[in-house]
Protein backbone atom coordinates (compact mmCIF):
# COMPACT_ATOMS: atom_id res chain seq x y z
CA UNK A 1 0.00 0.00 0.00
CA UNK A 2 1.28 3.67 -0.50
CA UNK A 3 0.20 6.84 0.08
CA UNK A 4 -2.09 8.71 2.04
CA UNK A 5 -5.16 7.36 2.95
CA UNK A 6 -8.20 9.38 4.84
CA UNK A 7 -10.62 7.63 7.43
CA UNK A 8 -13.85 9.24 8.95
CA UNK A 9 -15.91 7.02 11.69
CA UNK A 10 -18.77 7.76 13.46
CA UNK A 11 -21.73 7.15 14.59
CA UNK A 12 -24.54 9.32 16.17
CA UNK A 13 -22.23 10.39 19.26
CA UNK A 14 -18.79 10.90 18.06
CA UNK A 15 -16.93 11.21 14.79
CA UNK A 16 -12.98 11.04 13.89
CA UNK A 17 -11.98 12.39 10.53
CA UNK A 18 -8.17 11.11 10.08
CA UNK A 19 -5.08 10.71 7.83
CA UNK A 20 -2.84 7.58 7.37
CA UNK A 21 -0.01 8.35 5.72
CA UNK A 22 3.26 5.79 6.02
CA UNK A 23 2.49 1.95 6.85
CA UNK A 24 3.18 2.54 10.64
CA UNK A 25 1.07 4.98 12.80
CA UNK A 26 0.98 5.55 16.82
CA UNK A 27 -1.41 6.21 18.66
CA UNK A 28 -1.09 7.47 22.24
CA UNK A 29 -1.80 9.63 25.12
CA UNK A 30 -4.07 10.82 27.69
CA UNK A 31 -6.32 8.45 28.84
CA UNK A 32 -10.20 8.64 28.07
CA UNK A 33 -9.67 10.04 24.99
CA UNK A 34 -11.05 7.56 22.74
CA UNK A 35 -8.21 5.80 21.39
CA UNK A 36 -10.07 2.32 22.11
CA UNK A 37 -13.56 3.86 21.60
CA UNK A 38 -12.14 4.06 17.66
CA UNK A 39 -10.15 0.60 17.66
CA UNK A 40 -14.35 -0.79 19.06
CA UNK A 41 -16.18 1.30 16.23
CA UNK A 42 -14.23 0.23 13.33
CA UNK A 43 -14.13 -3.58 14.63
CA UNK A 44 -17.63 -3.28 14.88
CA UNK A 45 -18.23 -1.86 11.37
CA UNK A 46 -16.00 -4.62 10.35
CA UNK A 47 -18.42 -7.45 11.53
CA UNK A 48 -21.40 -5.72 10.95
CA UNK A 49 -20.90 -3.26 8.50
CA UNK A 50 -23.94 -0.82 7.92
CA UNK A 51 -25.62 -2.88 10.63
CA UNK A 52 -23.42 -1.72 13.27
CA UNK A 53 -25.01 1.74 13.01
CA UNK A 54 -21.77 2.76 12.37
CA UNK A 55 -20.30 4.75 9.38
CA UNK A 56 -17.04 4.14 7.72
CA UNK A 57 -15.57 5.82 4.94
CA UNK A 58 -12.26 4.67 3.78
CA UNK A 59 -10.88 3.98 0.01
CA UNK A 60 -9.32 0.97 1.85
CA UNK A 61 -10.85 -1.98 4.11
CA UNK A 62 -10.10 -1.41 7.52
CA UNK A 63 -10.11 -4.17 10.35
CA UNK A 64 -8.80 -5.21 14.25
CA UNK A 65 -5.73 -7.70 14.98
CA UNK A 66 -5.83 -8.76 18.20
CA UNK A 67 -5.65 -11.64 20.58
CA UNK A 68 -3.79 -15.29 20.37
CA UNK A 69 -4.43 -15.90 16.61
CA UNK A 70 -3.06 -12.76 15.21
CA UNK A 71 -0.95 -14.60 12.99
CA UNK A 72 -4.31 -16.44 11.86
CA UNK A 73 -5.70 -13.39 11.42
CA UNK A 74 -2.83 -11.17 9.50
CA UNK A 75 -2.47 -14.32 7.10
CA UNK A 76 -5.86 -12.91 5.28
CA UNK A 77 -5.74 -9.78 5.36
CA UNK A 78 -4.12 -8.04 2.42
CA UNK A 79 -4.53 -4.27 1.34
CA UNK A 80 -6.38 -3.18 4.68
CA UNK A 81 -5.59 -0.80 7.36
CA UNK A 82 -5.19 -3.09 10.35
CA UNK A 83 -5.83 -1.17 13.77
CA UNK A 84 -3.82 -2.86 16.64
CA UNK A 85 -5.33 -1.70 20.33
CA UNK A 86 -3.17 -1.53 23.37
CA UNK A 87 -2.64 -4.53 25.68
CA UNK A 88 -1.87 -6.66 22.27
CA UNK A 89 1.56 -7.45 23.75
CA UNK A 90 2.17 -9.38 20.27
CA UNK A 91 3.62 -6.22 18.68
CA UNK A 92 6.56 -5.89 20.88
CA UNK A 93 7.92 -9.13 19.54
CA UNK A 94 10.26 -9.92 17.01
CA UNK A 95 7.75 -11.99 15.41
CA UNK A 96 4.88 -9.77 14.79
CA UNK A 97 8.08 -7.04 13.17
CA UNK A 98 8.76 -10.38 10.88
CA UNK A 99 5.25 -10.68 9.81
CA UNK A 100 4.55 -7.35 8.36
CA UNK A 101 7.41 -7.06 6.94
CA UNK A 102 6.27 -7.75 3.43
CA UNK A 103 2.65 -6.97 3.42
CA UNK A 104 0.87 -4.85 1.73
CA UNK A 105 -1.13 -3.10 5.01
CA UNK A 106 -1.12 -0.51 6.83
CA UNK A 107 -0.99 -0.52 10.49
CA UNK A 108 -2.24 1.81 13.35
CA UNK A 109 -0.90 0.60 17.14
CA UNK A 110 -2.01 2.14 19.74
CA UNK A 111 0.40 1.96 22.21
CA UNK A 112 2.33 4.20 24.90
CA UNK A 113 5.54 1.54 24.98
CA UNK A 114 8.09 1.80 22.97
CA UNK A 115 8.15 -0.54 19.86
CA UNK A 116 12.06 -0.98 18.95
CA UNK A 117 11.25 -3.86 16.52
CA UNK A 118 9.27 -1.67 14.45
CA UNK A 119 10.44 1.14 12.14
CA UNK A 120 7.70 3.67 12.55
CA UNK A 121 8.65 7.34 11.99
CA UNK A 122 8.54 10.10 14.76
CA UNK A 123 6.21 12.45 12.16
CA UNK A 124 3.38 9.72 12.26
CA UNK A 125 2.71 9.38 16.19
CA UNK A 126 -0.21 10.50 17.06
CA UNK A 127 -2.63 11.48 20.32
CA UNK A 128 -6.95 11.72 19.98
CA UNK A 129 -8.61 15.35 21.48
CA UNK A 130 -11.80 16.20 21.38
CA UNK A 131 -11.54 19.22 18.36
CA UNK A 132 -14.73 21.03 20.05
CA UNK A 133 -17.03 21.24 17.00
CA UNK A 134 -20.46 19.59 17.49
CA UNK A 135 -22.92 18.52 15.08
CA UNK A 136 -26.87 18.83 14.96
CA UNK A 137 -27.09 15.47 17.11
CA UNK A 138 -24.38 17.02 19.30
CA UNK A 139 -21.80 14.81 17.88
CA UNK A 140 -18.14 14.82 19.50
CA UNK A 141 -15.52 15.08 16.75
CA UNK A 142 -12.33 13.69 17.76
CA UNK A 143 -9.51 15.00 15.52
CA UNK A 144 -5.71 13.50 15.80
CA UNK A 145 -2.60 15.69 16.91
CA UNK A 146 0.97 15.00 16.46
CA UNK A 147 2.50 14.22 19.34
CA UNK A 148 5.94 16.41 20.25
CA UNK B 1 -25.30 7.39 38.54
CA UNK B 2 -25.00 3.75 40.15
CA UNK B 3 -22.65 1.04 40.60
CA UNK B 4 -23.30 0.01 37.45
CA UNK B 5 -24.24 2.73 35.27
CA UNK B 6 -22.00 5.61 34.09
CA UNK B 7 -23.52 9.06 32.13
CA UNK B 8 -20.53 9.72 29.98
CA UNK B 9 -20.89 13.11 28.16
CA UNK B 10 -19.60 11.47 24.76
CA UNK B 11 -20.53 7.89 24.94
CA UNK B 12 -23.26 8.00 26.75
CA UNK B 13 -24.91 5.26 29.57
CA UNK B 14 -21.92 3.00 29.41
CA UNK B 15 -21.14 0.29 32.06
CA UNK B 16 -18.03 0.10 34.14
CA UNK B 17 -16.45 -2.01 31.92
CA UNK B 18 -16.70 0.58 28.73
CA UNK B 19 -14.18 3.05 31.08
CA UNK B 20 -10.99 3.63 29.75
CA UNK B 21 -8.10 1.23 30.63
CA UNK B 22 -6.62 3.71 32.53
CA UNK B 23 -9.43 5.13 34.63
CA UNK B 24 -10.11 0.87 35.73
CA UNK B 25 -6.59 0.81 36.28
CA UNK B 26 -6.87 4.01 38.92
CA UNK B 27 -9.56 2.09 40.55
CA UNK B 28 -7.46 -0.88 41.11
CA UNK B 29 -4.74 0.47 41.84
CA UNK B 30 -6.82 2.33 44.91
CA UNK B 31 -8.70 -0.83 45.66
CA UNK B 32 -6.51 -3.50 45.20
CA UNK B 33 -3.10 -2.46 47.14
CA UNK B 34 -1.22 -5.56 47.56
CA UNK B 35 -1.50 -6.34 43.79
CA UNK B 36 0.94 -4.11 41.47
CA UNK B 37 -0.21 -2.92 37.94
CA UNK B 38 0.65 -1.72 34.75
CA UNK B 39 0.37 2.08 34.93
CA UNK B 40 1.37 2.30 31.16
CA UNK B 41 -2.55 1.48 30.94
CA UNK B 42 -2.71 5.08 31.59
CA UNK B 43 -2.18 8.39 30.13
CA UNK B 44 -0.13 11.76 31.58
CA UNK B 45 -3.32 12.40 33.35
CA UNK B 46 -3.76 9.54 35.32
CA UNK B 47 0.05 10.99 36.74
CA UNK B 48 -1.73 13.20 39.33
CA UNK B 49 -4.15 10.91 40.63
CA UNK B 50 -1.23 7.99 41.07
CA UNK B 51 0.62 10.41 43.19
CA UNK B 52 -2.48 11.25 45.32
CA UNK B 53 -2.97 7.84 45.70
CA UNK B 54 0.41 7.41 46.72
CA UNK B 55 0.17 10.51 49.33
CA UNK B 56 -2.14 7.77 51.65
CA UNK B 57 -0.34 4.50 51.12
CA UNK B 58 2.35 3.23 49.93
CA UNK B 59 1.90 2.51 46.08
CA UNK B 60 3.92 0.39 43.47
CA UNK B 61 3.22 0.72 40.16
CA UNK B 62 4.96 -0.87 36.86
CA UNK B 63 5.89 1.30 34.04
CA UNK B 64 6.59 0.91 30.49
CA UNK B 65 6.84 3.68 29.20
CA UNK B 66 8.06 7.28 30.52
CA UNK B 67 5.12 8.79 32.33
CA UNK B 68 5.09 12.86 32.97
CA UNK B 69 4.64 13.29 36.59
CA UNK B 70 4.07 17.06 36.35
CA UNK B 71 6.26 19.42 37.38
CA UNK B 72 5.95 19.69 40.83
CA UNK B 73 7.93 17.64 43.72
CA UNK B 74 7.14 13.79 44.53
CA UNK B 75 9.19 11.08 45.95
CA UNK B 76 9.26 7.92 43.63
CA UNK B 77 11.68 4.75 44.11
CA UNK B 78 12.95 3.53 40.88
CA UNK B 79 13.05 -0.27 42.09
CA UNK B 80 15.50 -1.33 38.98
CA UNK B 81 18.37 1.39 40.75
CA UNK B 82 16.23 1.58 44.04
CA UNK B 83 16.97 5.29 43.53
CA UNK B 84 14.56 8.12 45.14
CA UNK B 85 13.68 10.95 42.56
CA UNK B 86 11.96 14.04 43.52
CA UNK B 87 11.65 15.86 40.20
CA UNK B 88 11.25 15.18 36.53
CA UNK B 89 14.62 16.18 35.99
CA UNK B 90 15.71 13.28 37.88
CA UNK B 91 13.02 11.08 37.16
CA UNK B 92 13.68 10.98 33.09
CA UNK B 93 17.60 10.26 32.95
CA UNK B 94 17.51 6.84 34.82
CA UNK B 95 14.00 5.94 33.38
CA UNK B 96 15.19 6.34 30.26
CA UNK B 97 17.36 3.69 30.84
CA UNK B 98 14.90 1.27 31.15
CA UNK B 99 11.66 2.15 28.97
Amino acid sequence: MKGTHRIIVQNKRIRYDFQIRRNITVIRGNSATGKTALVDMIREHFENGAASGIELSCDKECTVLDGRTWAGQLSMMRDCIIFIDEGNDFVMGNDFASAIQNTDNYYVIVTREGVPSLPYSVDEIYGIRDSGKYGTLKRTYNEFYHFS
Amino acid sequence: MDSAVIDSPVMGKITPTALSGGVKTLILMKNERSRIFNASTCGDNCAKWILKLAETDELTINLRHLMDFGDGTFDIRIMNTAQIVHSMKELVPIAGLYV
